[in-house]
């Protein structure tokens, strides 16, 4: 049982895109997503594949390693495709049996959806890849700051963000002990549905409890050294938006105006 | 000989063919390491921290295989998926700090959940759960619908023994049993893990100090970087001092002592003192002059 492939861990590089500001990478990353959803033809996907391809090339990260790091999500990839194949219908039907049927339409829908969410993972895992966790919490807490006026707990929120991604890797660790101790103990995780479910709890009762006992003693932590949350809070690493950014915005949007440009061509021969 | 390893290596990370091409070196957690347990004897397992202690408890009951070389059960691999659950029963391991396993809503449930899984009847299941909490000394009718939760850490401890003990295993392994424990609760422990060795119970018992080794132990195995740095009765690897110092790991106070007491030409035997050994051995120097 191997946890430690996690979606979009930290690669450490010299590169733009690891130097631009994490704000920067999380207002940009939702543009990505705009440009991937605005692709309606494989011609337009192909363009942005192109783009996503690039923004890996400026961060120095091989598109190897970045297919890797989705790799635990492919699963989600697999099962959306799949769901197209059997609920889109319409064209040639290749396959029928009982309700199950493959036709044109279908595949054809798979093939886009997929290609379609492989990009947008592909994206979205890059600001991980390239920003720690501690700058993604930041940005988020800068980025939700005017909310504050209306009464949204921004450094809250923030801060409970950043705990829950830096004891990810600890519960999978304790989450292998306990495994082990459980198998060591006669546990077989492969029995009957009864036989796994009572495995399930005597994983996950441990887990919990040793996640309670984790926040206790973190909570008194935090008390000892006097933490009272946002107010008043100042940061000793201050955000600065650069050309940098300014770049990364253009870059996208010129993405978004090919990608559309692409789209109108497309639509106006009528392929 | 219930157990034997041979030529034992395991990594965590094995070389790519690449890296191999490029003349990497293989890093080891384990490095050929051959030795065999005996029946009935006390086994303890030192080393430093990183030394390999903990992963090749993993390979005593097959949880980890090694990546070259066999760990023979009754001479069996226990490289094989079958042998390997079939040894479960029979070599009870109990890991670091065993009360964060604990899960159950009742202490009976947790301690049954062992013997349910060798597949034995409730009646049986009941006897074994029985027997483990007095083998732990804590009273049946008074624990067995508690919440393994409320209990205090020590108690927890005992019960997290239980459901290990409650497979009747022949071979118990223990990985640093007393860490995190108080001083009177430590001695609890080692004395009730002494009990089960006296009963015929053959225990491995990883360890970094050396006063419970010394007062306990058959055998020492002495772990360093993967390999075996010694291996044989305390008498004879803790008369190595200096070479157990070069690897961090100390000698038990009373063999310090008379260490120190010899190079300052105390005319002491060159054995293994206990406190009381040391003490009687400079009582007897005293009167004699």
């Amino acid at each position: 049982m191997n946890l430690q492939t996690i979606f979009g861990r930290y690669v450490s590089r010299d590169s733009i895109v690891h130097r631009m500001d994490p704000r920067a990478k999380l207002l940009l990353s939702i543009l990505f997503m705009v440009v991937v959803f605005v692709a309606q033809s494989y011609a337009a996907l192909a363009v942005a594949a192109v783009f996503t391809f690039g923004m890996f090339f400026f961060a120095k990260i091989s598109v190897k390693q970045a297919f890797v790091s989705i790799a635990p999500l492919a699963i989600l990839v697999v099962f959306t495709g799949l769901l197209n194949i059997f609920f889109v219908q319409g064209g040639q039907v290749y396959f029928q049996f009982g309700i199950i049927c493959i036709s044109e339409q279908g595949l054809k829908q798979c093939l886009f959806i997929v290609i379609r969410l492989t990009l947008l993972l592909l994206g979205m895992s890059l600001l991980t890849l390239t920003t720690t966790t501690l700058n993604i919490t930041d940005a988020f807490e800068r980025l939700l700051d005017p909310l504050k006026r209306i009464g949204v707990p921004a450094h809250e929120l923030a801060t409970m963000m950043g705990i829950a991604l830096r004891f990810l890797p600890q519960f999978a660790t304790e989450l292998q002990t306990i495994y082990r101790a459980q198998i060591s103990r006669g546990a077989n995780f492969k029995t009957n549905a009864r036989g796994t479910f009572q495995m399930m709890v005597a994983l996950i009762v441990p887990l919990f409890t040793s996640a309670f006992r984790h926040a206790e003693t973190l909570s008194l932590g935090m008390d000892a050294r006097c933490y009272h949350g946002g107010e008043n809070r100042t940061s000793l690493r201050d955000l600065h938006y650069s050309k940098r950014d300014l770049g990364g915005l253009v870059y996208l949007l010129i993405a978004l105006a090919c990608v559309i440009a692409v789209n109108i061509v497309m639509a106006h021969f009528g392929w | 000989m219930a157990l034997v390893f041979d030529h034992v290596s395991y990594t965590y990370a094995p070389l790519t063919k690449r890296q191999i091409k490029e003349g990497q070196e293989q890093l080891w957690a384990l490095e050929d390491i051959s030795f065999e347990i005996e029946d009935g004897e006390f086994l303890a397992i030192a080393g430093h921290t990183g030394s390999g202690k903990s992963t090749l408890v993993l390979h005593l009951n097959g949880v980890m295989n090694p990546t070259k070389g066999k760990v023979l059960w009754n001479g069996q691999d226990l490289a094989d998926k079958k042998v390997a659950d079939q040894a479960r029963g029979d070599i009870g391991v109990v890991f670091q700090y065993p009360e964060h396993q604990l899960f159950a809503a009742t202490v009976y449930e947790d301690i049954a959940f062992g013997p349910r899984n060798l597949g034995l009847s409730a009646d049986e299941v009941e006897e074994r759960v029985k027997e483990g909490l007095e083998l732990v000394e804590l009273d049946y009718d008074v624990f067995k619908d508690r919440s393994p939760f409320e209990l205090s850490g020590g108690q927890q401890r005992r019960v997290a023994f239980a459901g290990v003990l409650a497979m009747r295993p022949t071979t118990l392994v223990l990985d640093e049993p007393v860490a995190g424990l108080d001083p009177a609760s430590r001695n609890d422990f080692l004395d009730l893990i002494n009990k089960l060795h006296e009963r015929g119970i053959t225990i491995v018992m990883v360890s970094h100090n050396m006063n419970d080794i010394a007062r306990l132990a058959d055998r020492v195995l002495v772990l360093n970087g993967g390999k075996i740095a010694g291996f044989g009765t305390p008498e004879e690897v803790f008369s190595h001092a200096a070479k157990l110092r070069e690897i961090g790991l100390g000698v038990p106070d009373a063999q310090l002592m008379a260490n120190e007491l010899r190079e300052m030409g105390l005319p002491l035997e060159e054995r293994l003192y206990s406190p009381e050994r040391l003490a009687n051995a400079v009582a007897a120097l005293l009167e004699g002059r």
